[in-house]
């Protein structure tokens, strides 16, 4: 034992040792993450991008953007001419190439109204003469519709016209410029109330896969293993089942003919049909069922962990045992109980199929919305700025959850 | 035993029985009659049944057949929560998301004793058990040996009559585990409860018990005082299960009332003390523990002596032990005090092996399960 220390070349070999099993790790690792990367974190960032990243206006119309640029939106002035006769040559440019319907289609979002008038300008301009448009192309715009005069117009295309943006977040809030540039409430709550709405309806799932999961999944971890294994296959059933036949289940059981209606018709106990489906009553309760495994499985791998003799040490001491269910063993099943609970929250606040197969317009959730922007509106830059406030939002609670309760104290399975 | 005593009978099973399938018994027929501020344990080999009978006393598992008695009151409709038994586990059940403190405390608020008391007695009684510093941490930063300190604090705070503990060492390792059964004994004596301790080691049950009842196949086999057991084994089982243990297959030749003369194997007539000796003709078993048998070679004979042939020695520091080998196959073991007297021995040689007759015990054949009751 007379040199405790490390030689220059041992502490090489040790470093390339450790190097490549470093590299080793990473060559393993490798393929998911290029897979996460590519189909999970590029389209993320891409919507988040797309929210404020918006250069279509700017594509559109380079020329008369650099003029309206020296133009003071605020004097209550038309643009000047040099202005005007670049829209025209662009609108007559963009005619003849049959894009002239996607800048109207952007304006209007702007200037309610902008898409007749681009449209029919477009028309008009495009047989003239390229020198005359040069030349007097403002004119002819503005004597083409009186629309034209009014600079609320030029200001939308301006304001279009600016590559990053927060109108989307605006819209997304509920919130709108005023002429004036200020931010104002809208008349009309959209998307805040639909916001809340989502979050009640995760909170009452919640509640409620907790309620009913509880006391199953203490009967599942106490049970002999036989009964227990039998039960779980139950508990389980629905994971193997399609989400589209389990929720069609649920029209069925719930429509107005349905299984649920007829039974209490034909028992007398009501008169008429009751209105379930396409409600938030229906989403709820469908959400609820297909929810319910995300809340048994944790909750029943923590109750399983735990000792009965903690329960039985209790009464020995002399606690009653309802008294010692909720003392001593309830507070232990907060890991599984939490993680049951942050697992339904998180999966059914943004849940899409099930609410909008059963949902109807009562039982829609924000998911729906943002599906409806992306397929019917054709509105992807507010889908995309209503998924990051989703995501926004998920993040804070679960950093309030984390505040709360503790990530740490979180057991999955 | 003087029936008309209750203190000599504060805790009686009365032929109790249990079943779980109402088919196999996992009790069968058990009787005893423990005494005030007695320390009794209950020993055997794991599913034996100690463990059941602990639970039946403590009101977990119901009783199949017969009665448990407190005090001179049948226990049957008593809830858990109401026999005022102290309970020690063997995982401690510490209850994880209170502090010591609060873990001391709870007996007494479920009592709904004043606060300032609960206050003084979790004080006293972490003194109790000399952890006065520790009542804000939580059982999770305890050692095991802490631990099991708090459980016992814990069993003792509301002044329960009787203390049952279930293998309550079985988790610590061999150190921790005397100085706990030390501790264990000392807080019996100062506090005097009535204790009924189940384990599975033979020397921990020997050290701390007043008596013990050793258990085997929901029977028990003896139960008598820790000395008694071990010099006078009722039958093969408990010479066997307590202590080292050597058996010498044989014929009984002769029995009276003290000593019995039995004809080993290759016509070798010895004789030993009449413990539980079958009828003339019979086959028995001979047990000699270890430490009473001697190497004739050594320098010391005895009445009984027989050759067998060395096999070889363990060194276990303090002592050595010699392996015999009989001509029948029967293998016997010297375990010999390690100082200058202890011989050397050629591997595979002859020697003679000797013992007193007083220290020799016949008895039954293992396959005889009758059930012995001494006390």
């Amino acid at each position: 034992m007379s040199n405790p220390e490390l030689t220059q070349d041992e502490i090489k070999q040790a470093d390339r040792n450790i190097r490549r099993r470093k590299l080793l790790a990473i060559f393993f690792v490798a393929p998911l993450l290029l897979f996460i990367f590519v189909t999970f974190v590029a389209p993320i960032g891409t919507m988040l991008y797309r929210s404020f990243y918006h250069p279509t206006v700017a594509e559109l119309i380079p020329d008369t953007l650099a003029q309206l640029d020296d133009w003071s939106e605020e004097s209550g002035d038309l643009p000047p001419t040099a202005a005007l006769n670049a829209f025209a040559v662009e609108l007559q440019t963009l005619a003849a190439e049959r894009r002239s319907g996607k800048l109207a289609e952007e304006i209007n979002r702007a200037y309610p109204g902008a898409s007749s008038l681009i449209k029919s300008t477009a028309r008009k301009v495009r047989r003239v003469d390229l020198a005359e448009l040069q030349t007097s192309g403002g004119q002819l715009v503005l004597d083409a519709h009186k629309k034209w005069s009014d600079v609320n117009v030029w200001r939308a295309m301006k304001k279009s016209g600016s590559v990053i943006k927060d109108d989307f977040y605006l819209t997304a809030l509920d919130l709108e410029r005023n002429p004036q540039g200020e931010i104002v409430q809208r008349d009309t709550q959209i998307y805040l109330d639909l916001y809340w709405k989502s979050l009640k309806i995760a909170f009452y799932i919640t509640a409620l896969t907790a309620l009913i999961g509880f006391p199953l999944a203490w009967y599942l971890a106490n049970a002999p293993s036989r009964v227990a294994n039998t039960l779980m296959i139950f508990v389980l059933l629905p994971f193997w089942t399609s989400l589209l036949v389990r929720t069609t289940a649920w029209i069925a059981l719930l429509q107005t003919n349905g299984v649920i209606n007829s039974t209490l018709m034909s028992l007398h106990i009501i008169d008429e049909p009751l209105d379930l489906l396409y409600t938030q009553f229906a989403t709820v309760i469908a959400m609820t069922h297909i929810l319910m495994p995300f809340m048994i499985l944790p909750l029943y791998s923590v109750m399983k962990g735990i000792d009965p003799s903690y329960f039985r040490a209790a009464l020995s001491l002399g606690a009653k045992p309802i008294p010692a269910f909720i003392r001593i063993y309830m507070p232990m099943t907060v890991p599984g109980l939490s993680a049951g609970a942050l697992l339904v929250f998180i999966i059914s606040i943004g849940y899409y199929i099930t609410p909008a197969l059963v949902g109807g317009t009562e039982g829609q959730m924000i998911s729906n919305i943002i599906a409806f922007h992306m397929q019917s509106s054709n509105n992807w830059e507010l889908a995309a700025a209503l998924g990051s406030l989703l995501l926004l939002l998920i993040t804070l609670l679960y950093w309030l959850y984390d505040r709360l309760v503790g990530i740490s104290n979180l057991k999955l399975g | 035993m003087s029936g008309s005593d209750v203190n000599d009978q504060y805790v009686r099973f009365i032929n109790v029985k249990k079943s779980y399938d109402q088919k196999n018994l996992v009790v069968k027929n058990f009787n005893l009659d423990i005494r005030k501020g007695e320390f009794v344990t209950l020993l055997g080999p794991s599913g034996s049944g100690k463990t059941t009978c602990l639970m039946m006393l403590a009101g977990f598992e119901d009783v199949t057949s017969g009665a448990i008695e407190i005090n001179g009151k049948s226990v049957q409709d008593v809830a858990p929560y109401h026999r005022n038994i102290g309970m020690v586990f063997q995982h401690y059940a510490l209850f994880p998301h209170m502090t010591i403190a609060e873990n001391l405390a709870y007996p007494l608020k479920v009592r709904k004793l004043p606060s300032s008391e609960v206050k003084q007695k979790v004080k006293d009684s972490l003194a109790l058990v000399e952890l006065d510093a520790f009542g804000g941490r939580y059982p999770g930063q305890l050692s095991g040996g802490q631990k099991q300190r708090v459980a016992l604090a814990r069993s003792l705070i509301f002044e329960p009559s009787i203390v049952l503990m279930d293998e309550p060492l079985g988790a610590l390792d061999k150190n921790l585990r005397e100085h706990m059964q030390y501790e264990i004994k000392r807080l019996h004596e100062q506090l005097g409860f009535t204790a009924i301790y189940v384990t599975h080691d033979q020397t921990e049950a020997l050290t701390m018990s007043d008596r013990i009842a050793v258990f085997n196949d929901g029977v028990v086999q003896q139960c008598s005082h820790p000395s008694a057991l071990y010099e006078t084994p009722a039958n093969s089982f408990v010479a066997d299960f307590i202590g080292e243990n050597n058996h010498i297959h044989g014929t009984v030749e002769e029995c009276n009332e003290q000593t019995a003369t039995i004809s080993l194997s290759r016509g070798d007539k010895v004789s030993a003390l009449n413990i539980n000796c079958p009828p003339k003709g019979e086959p028995c078993i001979l047990s000699v523990r270890p430490e009473n048998l001697f190497i004739a070679e050594a320098g010391r004979e005895f009445d009984n002596v027989i050759s067998a042939e060395f096999i070889t020695r363990l060194y276990v520091g303090d002592a050595i032990r010699y392996f015999f080998k009989m001509s029948d196959g029967a293998e016997l073991m010297v375990k010999m005090l390690n100082d200058q007297d202890a011989p050397v021995i050629e591997p595979g040689s002859q020697a003679r092996l000797t013992w007193a007759t007083d220290r020799g015990l016949a008895l039954d054949k293992p396959a005889d399960k009758d059930s012995v009751e001494a006390a």
